[in-house]
């Protein structure tokens, strides 16, 4: 059964196709990554239209609440296994949005995130370079992210409820943290 | 475009030039509607914007209309100010269809009533139930550590990025 | 014991179709990559793809969505096992060309029941355009066939091949010219490359039929898409290159035409489909009727 594991990891890591949620300025950097200069191809990566069809989802840039929904949906469409790629700073911290009221700071709280792209914006070398190193997770079994939101998905649904469906307003007593006048 | 500036002059409110193009103008609340459909008649056909600024020192909003005039190639600013403690404001539908856009978005972000307008629903935030966001005196930074706090937890497997090193 | 021979001989057929078709997919994508400029992926890349898809967990959209992927991808396969291949042959007397074409038609309804019944709109539009894409390359390939069939007094493919044994000059390529370039044309719009692609239009109706696949079903679609390339130029090879001596030559010949129909693919734009289909109406049947009065006459 581990043989018929691995075999299947080694296909998995060298067909990864590719579903790429464009919210940020990172859509920018996807054409030049896909087309002759960098051919993304060449390593088994090749976007794809939907995401039933996709094994990775990439996340170019910062997402708002609104679009954190959206990409909970398109995740959960997905057919396991799959990974999640956090390109760029706004996933990992918010980036220049750290104090925005509306762009969520940590992509991990709400959906797994296998492998994150630092920088701002990532060059495409950058993220060829994680396509490499995602396939070597794939083939060393560390990323299982998919399995971990099985596992956590009580938590995970908890932190997207907390943004998506709050009752009560977020700042308590609002005269309280108001700069007075 | 002196000659607009001049006739506004006249009507006995404070205008002036601003650049070759463009001038601006202070109205009271109460002459914002006859101001707007005065420039409407002389050729400023095109409502461009609708801008709102918080003066919290002073305690007043002051709406900012956008004009332009394709026919001079002129821009008018038309400047009015509310007080901040009860922003309501006459809605300019009536002399612009497209002001309801503007205006919803205006509520929304700075919570200023507009009277007359049908359809002040939420338009960008989903759910939100705190004082408008735009305003100076909603702490964004309070309010997105309250809301996005993240702190490491290791025992649902969440651990801090770790650094893949070059080998 | 004849019947198990037949059995296992058609398995392989089968496995050779899809085997042949896989790569042939693959090797078009590395030489559209070289087109672009690019490196490309291996050649194998296809089969890698394949064997991932049917390591995914897939998502089932009922039974109608199941039994019309399964039939869709079965009458291909069925269809290539009358096909002459070379020198395998193993229904001669029944390698008839409607019976194919019956066969290929099956393997779009199909597939238009499967994906109609995932209830995606896209994968409707989708299906819808392929059908009527289909309409617009039947009616020049029908006259091409008819015109095929006046000139070899028979309807059965193994005795169209032995109708053009005997050199290059035999060949219906040669004697019926108009016939093979509306065929070529046809045969574009039977392999969905561009600019005949509408149905798989990725960027509009996110790739069409396969909206709703996931895995497995992707697979098959793969496999049904493979297999499709194997039959229609095996058709096309079969009608105007004589058949061919042995498997590897038929592969051969099957791959130019497929090379041609690539460097077509690479370099056009796409047709909206009632662009393609009134081009196929107007130039391929032309030459279709055209061909097929000179044979009468």
């Amino acid at each position: 059964m581990s043989e018929w594991k691995e075999l299947a990891d080694y296909f998995r890591g060298r067909s990864m196709w590719m579903l790429h949620y464009c919210t940020g300025c990172g859509a920018i950097e996807l054409p030049p990554t896909m087309t002759s200069r960098w051919d993304m191809e060449r390593f088994g990566v090749v976007p794809m239209a939907t995401p039933r069809q996709a094994d990775i989802l990439l996340i170019t840039g910062y997402l708002s609440i609104k679009s954190l929904k959206r990409v909970v949906y398109t995740y959960e469409q997905m057919s396991a296994p799959k990974w999640v790629l956090g390109f760029g700073s706004c996933t990992i911290n918010g980036g220049i949005y750290w104090d925005s009221y509306s762009v969520i700071k940590r992509l991990d709280k709400y959906i797994p995130v296998d492998l994150y792209i630092a920088g701002c914006m990532p060059r495409p070398e950058a993220i060829l370079d994680s396509f490499v190193k995602l396939r070597e997770l794939i083939k060393k079994g560390e990323a299982k992210g998919y399995e971990k939101y099985v596992k956590n998905f009580e938590w995970y649904k908890a932190n997207q409820d907390k943004v998506f469906r709050r009752t009560t307003p977020v700042l308590k007593k609002p005269e309280e943290v108001t700069k007075s006048a | 475009m002196l000659k607009h500036v001049e006739k506004l002059r006249g009507m006995g409110l404070e205008a002036n030039p601003l650049k070759d193009w463009e001038f601006e103008v202070s109205v009271p609340k109460e002459r914002v509607a006859e101001v707007l459909s005065y420039l409407k008649s002389t050729g400023f056909k095109a409502f461009i914007h609708l801008a709102c600024v918080d003066w919290i020192d002073e305690g007043e909003f002051e709406l900012v209309y956008n004009l332009e005039s394709y026919e001079d190639a002129l821009q008018a600013v038309v400047k009015t100010r509310i007080p901040r403690n009860n922003p309501t404001m006459e809605s300019m539908i009536s002399i612009w269809g497209l002001c309801q856009v503007y205006e919803r978005e205006v509520h929304e972000f700075f919570g200023i009533e507009f009277v007359g307008n049908p359809n002040l629903k939420p338009f960008f935030l989903e759910n939100w139930m705190d004082i408008p966001p735009l305003r100076k005196d909603f702490n964004t930074l309070v309010y997105s550590e309250e809301l996005f706090e993240f702190k490491e937890d290791e025992t649902h497997g969440i651990k801090a990025p770790k650094r893949i090193e070059h080998k | 014991m004849m019947f198990f021979l037949k059995l296992i001989q058609s398995i392989g057929v089968g496995a050779l179709s899809i085997s042949v078709g896989l790569l042939f997919m693959g090797i078009g994508r590395k030489i559209t990559a070289r087109i672009h400029r690019r490196y490309g992926p291996p050649a194998i890349q296809n089969f890698i793809d394949v064997f991932k898809l049917f390591s995914k967990n897939s998502i089932s959209h009922g039974f109608a969505y199941d039994l019309g992927i399964i039939a869709g991808t079965s009458a291909l396969l069925a269809a290539v096992v009358f096909l002459p291949v070379g020198q395998i042959n193993l229904f001669p007397a029944n390698s008839s060309l409607i019976m194919i074409l019956y066969l290929m038609t099956m393997a779009y309804l199909g597939m238009a029941m499967g994906v109609s019944s995932s209830g995606n709109p896209n994968a409707t539009i989708g299906i819808s355009r392929a059908l009527t894409m289909m309409m617009g390359y039947k009616v020049p390939f029908a006259a091409v066939i008819f015109s095929v069939y006046i000139f070899a007094r028979t309807g059965s493919l193994t005795n169209i091949i032995a109708a053009q044994s005997g050199g290059l000059l035999n060949w219906n390529m040669i004697r019926l010219p108009f016939g093979f370039i509306a065929a070529e044309i046809a045969l574009q719009g039977m392999l969905g490359e561009k600019p005949f692609d509408m149905a798989i239009a990725p960027a509009e109706i996110a790739s069409g039929p396969m909206v709703e696949m996931s895995g497995k079903y992707l697979g098959f679609g793969m496999l049904q898409h493979a297999v499709g390339i194997f039959l229609e130029t095996g058709i096309m090879v079969n009608l105007f290159m004589g058949g061919a001596p042995n498997v590897w030559i038929f592969v051969i010949k099957q791959f130019e035409l497929f090379f041609i129909a690539l460097l077509v693919n690479a370099i056009l734009p796409r047709f909206r489909v009632e662009e393609g289909v009134s081009f196929m109406w107007k130039i391929p049947l032309l030459l279709g009727v055209i061909q097929a009065l000179i044979v009468v006459l």
